[in-house]
């Protein structure tokens, strides 16, 4: 198998939804002594072909999760790949995002598929978890200097408390983007809140992030300089 | 008036039915599922099904009259002005019975550790859940209803806060208020969402006669996503 056929395979193995198969083909990279920006670009590219297909109906959302799963496996193994994360130590840090479901909700499972999503998006994600309440996310904010807090909640009765929060985040943070997403929200309730963005589902988050960033930041030049897919 | 004991209700432990319906809620067709994955949700389901303690709790407790949006029954009211109208056509609506049914802390806390290592395993296993609980629900409300049959009474389905136009918050506060279900180890936060995660709690009346289960025949709510019956 050459070298191209290699990084090929990488990138199918993203969709492959068996994690034994992006293994291995990690380890047949190793032993290729492949650059770290050639095995992220072969991954990110199985992981952009995942949301599109996803976009386009093709993809389930478990077969979506495999492939972040997929993914992530990829980006740990880079961690350890020392010629690639020492480089990563040099680089610019990404943007910055704190994300968690309200005080008052439990249900994480649509904040866990968006922290992911950003994540191999290429934001840096910190994830709060659930039921946070207002002051631990702003704590949270302070100590990362974050440029987007993204909120969740899948139930209408902590919505007062959330906005809340964003009052307090727009008077303490001015130059954090807020983006919100969850059942009770529509575009006019988002705004409403406070928010600047309101992302629909998992796939619509990254382009939203960027357009919420890019409001709040200098515009779309800034976010092209970190490199965000 | 209910006496029903934990061996009445038994868990729904078929795993390969389970499979299904788990593939059918996470949105796989079940044909379409690879070997692979396929016996990774039965891995799940296997460690789930280990992981449940189920409990519950029943009330029952008279109802004292009703208005236009309100249920009053001794110790409990209900606010939903649908519920209120079904009971316009019964006969003799004179029992709430209220009842809180849980899988218990270890899925919650099972799913924790699977968010650690991937996403795919916690989704499974919330599925899991979900199916799980409202089957055991299924079974309790089916209980029940022989249990107010055998004292002479007919009963709607269970309903639950959150649905129809019955506020999660304050249902959740008066189901709670009612059962103190810290005695199952269920609590409820201040937004009404229980905890553990996958708990169920409703209600159900019992009466002379019961001739519309629910308030769907006659809710206008018709591309509503939980209407149990056609409208007539």
């Amino acid at each position: 198998m050459n070298m191209t056929d290699i990084l090929a395979g990488l990138e199918q193995s993203v969709l492959s939804n068996n994690p034994e198969e992006t293994a291995r083909a990690l380890q047949a990279v190793k032993s290729k002594e492949y650059s770290g920006d050639d095995i992220l670009n072969a991954l990110t590219r199985g992981i952009e072909k995942a949301r599109q297909g996803f976009k386009q109906d093709k993809y389930s959302i478990p077969d979506l999760l495999l492939a972040i799963d997929a993914y992530r496996m990829g980006v740990n193994f880079l961690k350890n790949y020392p010629p690639f994360s020492d480089a990563q130590k040099e680089k610019k840090s990404r943007f910055q995002i704190v994300i968690g479901v309200a005080e008052g909700d439990v249900h994480d499972l649509g904040k866990n598929i968006v922290a992911a999503v950003l994540e191999a998006s290429g934001y840096c994600v910190h994830d709060m978890g659930r039921n946070i309440p207002n002051e631990v996310f702003l704590e949270k904010l302070e100590s990362t200097k974050a440029d987007v807090l993204a909120l969740s909640t899948m139930m209408s009765t902590p919505l007062d408390n959330m906005a809340e929060l964003i009052r307090m985040v727009r008077k303490m943070f001015p130059q954090t983007a807020i983006i919100v997403g969850g059942a009770p929200f529509d575009v006019t309730l988002a705004h409403q809140i406070g928010a600047d963005g309101y992302a629909e589902n998992a796939i619509a988050v990254p382009e939203e992030t960027k357009r919420a960033l890019s409001c709040i930041t200098a515009g779309e030049q800034a976010v092209a300089s970190k490199g965000l897919t | 008036m209910i006496h029903i004991s934990p061996e009445d209700i038994k868990l729904y432990d078929d795993v390969e039915t389970l499979s299904s319906l788990i593939c059918e809620q996470i949105g796989y067709s079940p044909d379409s599922v690879s070997e692979q994955i396929h016996s990774r949700i039965t891995d799940i389901i296997q460690k789930g099904l280990n992981a449940v303690e189920l409990e519950f709790l029943v009330r029952t407790t008279a109802i004292t009259g009703w208005e236009k949006a309100n249920i009053d029954g001794t110790c409990v009211n209900i606010e939903s002005k649908k519920w209120a109208n079904l009971l316009n056509t019964m006969e003799s609506p004179e029992v709430l019975c209220c009842f809180i049914i849980t899988l218990g802390k270890q899925i919650d806390i099972i799913n924790k550790e699977l968010r650690k290592k991937n996403l795919f395993d916690p989704f499974v296993l919330d599925a899991f859940g979900s199916v799980l609980v409202e089957k055991a629900a299924d079974h309790l409300e089916a209980s029940i209803g022989i249990q107010l049959k055998k004292n002479n009474y007919e009963c709607s389905r269970r309903f639950s806060p959150g649905y129809c136009d019955w506020g999660l918050k304050s249902g959740q506060e008066a189901i709670c208020r009612f059962l103190a279900p810290g005695k199952i180890r269920v609590r409820c936060l201040t937004t009404g969402t229980m905890v553990p995660a996958k708990s169920v709690s409703a209600v159900m009346v019992g009466a002379k006669c019961v001739p519309w289960k629910t308030p769907c025949r006659f809710c206008r709510e018709i591309k509503c996503p939980y209407r149990r019956e056609k409208n007539e």
